[in-house]
């Protein structure tokens, strides 16, 4: 038990405070205030800090307190408000991903299969030309001016005309817009043919490859592709790399239970593929998963086991020279050590459903995320904002389900997020909420996202303490972000886009 | 193997309501709990059945220690509110910066209670001296813990500084540029 005398503790002491939270792990007090900034305390330190105030700490602890925003002064008070601003302004920005589903026809069957896509045969669920264009026209209503363009599925090449025709209308469009235009393709690879490959190219579209590791372990999620799938990212990648492209192919890949035993193995196939990081996310309960549970499932616990393992053979292969990186670490260090938003949607307060991202059904429904499409496409329509061809981009963002989502992703005003210390690190998902709960903001404690949340930041914290990992972690967050200020510039505002809210 | 329900009393002169729910909240992913006063009132009293499969060792410690916690963090919050006020009204209105260390100041002091006026008071000479006898005398801080993040570590491209940050928004006419000046310049 902690020796604070409560009786001690007065409001007074804080006056002087930038507001701030704290958790303990371990012997060790981690303070962060409402902006981000931290510091470690020990027991007696905290103790200290909370009895008789600030004042009272030993000189080599205030001038940290300082140095990290803890105490209030003029210079603390233009951070925080700054990074304040910051968020604001990322809340306010108009949505600039929008993932397009050109066809639910999959031609895999994976186990944990969220989109739950129908198979080969059944075209009617292809998006045709029509609703392709209106969907275009849609996009380019948002007023920002990056816009980002992501092909999921089902499997994307599957409707190949289609993805080709959305390419070239939108660049087709640009030549009056004027946007800052990317195209992604998140795609299982095994249809890529030289014809396809070459257009990709030279429409400088990113493609994202669905790989899970070895084939014991790939294979076992998503039948026998992994032999396959691999020699066509190899040969994309190649392509890609003697173009000289600016951002080359990258991988995904889920985690099941099969996944399990296996942390190094994984790593050592996107090693082996020069894939330089690694991103792993746990499958969800929604499409064929819920199905599937029992089997595939994991739960927070189990991920979080599979995570400390994963990263801390990551860590061990950086503190011998190598340079791999982990892409939840990444996210969540970019905020910790840097106040830097990264724009992951599914941790920040207010999560982006809607004013983050959208997601373009083939049929030309609209919904605030992909999470929320797939939720439809089980029959709950919650999550529908619109229709492109009818709902102009004022009615996406004004919908109802805009607004609930955004509200019940706001952690300053969630009971127990609000008190959280992790709350300027994470972010909840309504829609998954809604899933799970039947409501879209249950206790927080009895959700799968806090639990996985809460221990990705223990985890990634723990090893904060450690010096040389903590060099390496703020290696990892400064070269993130100077690839990514090239996007942050592009993610800025259009003049059209400021006359739109005006 | 502790009683269940357990029962986990609380001095509400000690503990408030509230200290007692946010802990109560927590623990309702692991607990089924009923809260009521004692028969003459003067007590608060927390009674805890765990859910299935939930270990009850450790269980009451856990609570005391939560709700111990919620207590401190609400103290915190409270205290800060009004520094977290000035903050929100600096994002919307960067000139009142301006006002930090004059009016502002003498308003939030006077409205403060004077414990916190001495204790603030007391800071303010702590940092006063800290910054002038040393100027951040980087050898009597061998760890560097004085030295900011930025300096320590660089800064990639101008993203981060904050300085850099307001520098930026003043050319973007989001943020005075007198304002600028005067944090950069100090
Ligand atoms: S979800 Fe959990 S970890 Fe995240 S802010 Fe809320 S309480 Fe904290
Ligand atoms: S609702 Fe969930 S899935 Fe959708 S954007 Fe928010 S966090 Fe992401």
């Amino acid at each position: 038990m902690s020796a604070i005398d409560i009786k001690k503790v007065k409001t007074s002491n804080f006056s002087g405070m930038i507001p701030f939270s704290f958790r303990k792990l371990g012997d060790t007090y981690i303070v962060v205030n409402e902006y981000g900034n931290y510091v470690f305390l020990t027991e007696e330190e905290f103790v200290s800090l909370v009895e008789n105030g600030p004042s009272a700490l030993s000189r080599p602890v205030v001038k940290e307190l300082t140095a990290q925003n803890m105490l209030f002064t003029k210079e603390t008070a233009a951070r925080a408000a700054e990074r304040l601003r910051a968020r604001f302004a990322d809340a306010a920005r108009a949505t600039n991903l929008h993932i397009i589903v050109p066809t639910l026809r999959c031609n895999l069957r994976c186990v944990y299969c969220q989109a739950a896509a129908m198979s080969g045969d059944n075209y009617e669920t292809d998006m045709n030309t029509d609703t392709a264009r209106a969907v275009v026209e849609t996009i380019f209503d948002a007023p920002t001016k990056l816009l980002s363009i992501e092909f999921q599925g089902g499997e994307p090449l599957l409707n190949w005309d289609t993805v080709k025709f959305i390419i070239e209308y939108a660049i087709e469009l640009n030549k009056t817009k004027k946007r800052e235009l990317r195209f992604n393709i998140v795609s299982n690879h095994l249809l890529m043919d030289d014809e396809k490959l070459d257009f990709l190219l030279e429409h400088n579209v990113v493609m994202c490859m669905s790989l899970d590791g070895p084939a014991f372990v790939h294979d076992k999620n998503r039948g026998i592709t992994h032999d396959r799938a691999v020699e066509m990212y190899k040969k994309v990648y190649r392509r890609y790399k003697e173009a000289g492209a600016e951002r080359l192919p990258s991988l995904i890949g889920t985690l099941s239970k099969h996944s399990m035993p296996y942390h190094k193995e994984i790593v050592d196939e996107y090693r082996s593929l020069n894939a330089g990081s690694i991103f792993m996310r746990p499958a969800t309960t929604l499409g064929y998963a819920g199905r599937n549970w029992e089997e595939i499932g994991l739960t927070p616990e189990e991920f979080l086991d599979f995570y400390e393992r994963m990263l801390d053979y990551i860590i061990e292969l950086n503190l011998k020279g190598e340079r791999f990186t982990e892409t939840y670490a990444i996210y969540a260090l970019c905020k910790i050590v840097a106040g830097f938003e990264p724009g992951y949607v599914d941790m920040k307060s207010p999560c982006g459903a809607s004013i983050g991202q959208l997601a373009y059904n083939y049929n030309g429904d609209v919904y605030t995320c992909d999470e929320g499409r797939m939720l439809g496409h089980q029959g709950d329509h919650t999550f529908r904002v619109g229709k492109c061809g009818e709902s102009s981009f004022a009615d996406l963002i004004m919908h109802r389900a805009t607004k609930a989502c955004s509200i019940a992703s706001t952690l300053d005003t969630t009971p127990g997020c609000s008190e959280c210390a992790y709350r300027p690190y994470c972010g909840i998902c309504p829609v998954l909420n809604y899933h799970e709960t039947g409501e879209l903001s249950p206790n927080v404690f009895t959700t799968r996202r806090h639990a996985v949340n809460e221990g990705i930041i223990d985890i990634i914290f723990k090893r904060l303490m450690i010096p040389e990992v903590g060099d390496i972690f703020v290696q990892w967050t400064k070269n993130y972000m100077e690839s990514s200020s090239r996007e942050i510039e592009g993610a800025k505002e259009t003049e059209e886009g400021k006359a739109v809210k005006e | 193997m502790p009683k269940m329900p357990m029962e986990i009393v609380f001095d509400p002169k000690i503990f408030s309501a509230d200290a007692i729910l946010g802990a109560c909240h927590k623990f309702l992913a692991k607990c089924f709990i009923t809260l009521e006063h004692s028969e003459d009132g003067k007590r608060i009293i927390a009674r805890l059945k765990a859910r299935e499969g939930v270990s009850v060792e450790g269980l009451e410690d856990e609570f005391r220690a939560e709700t111990l916690n919620y207590a401190v963090k609400q103290k915190i919050s409270k205290g800060s509110a009004k520094i977290r006020d000035q903050i929100f009204h600096i994002v919307f209105n960067p000139e009142r910066l301006n006002a930090l260390g004059g009016q502002l100041q003498t308003e939030l002091e006077t409205k403060a209670d004077p414990d916190s006026v001495k204790l603030s008071a007391r800071l303010e000479k702590l940092l006063e001296e800290i910054e002038s006898e040393e100027s951040m005398d980087y050898e009597e801080d061998p760890l560097g813990i004085a030295v900011p993040w930025e300096e320590k570590h660089g800064m990639p491209g101008d993203l981060l500084h904050p300085v850099d940050q307001l520098k930026r928004q003043a050319e973007n006419n989001l943020i005075n540029i007198e304002t600028v000046k005067e944090i950069v310049d100090c």
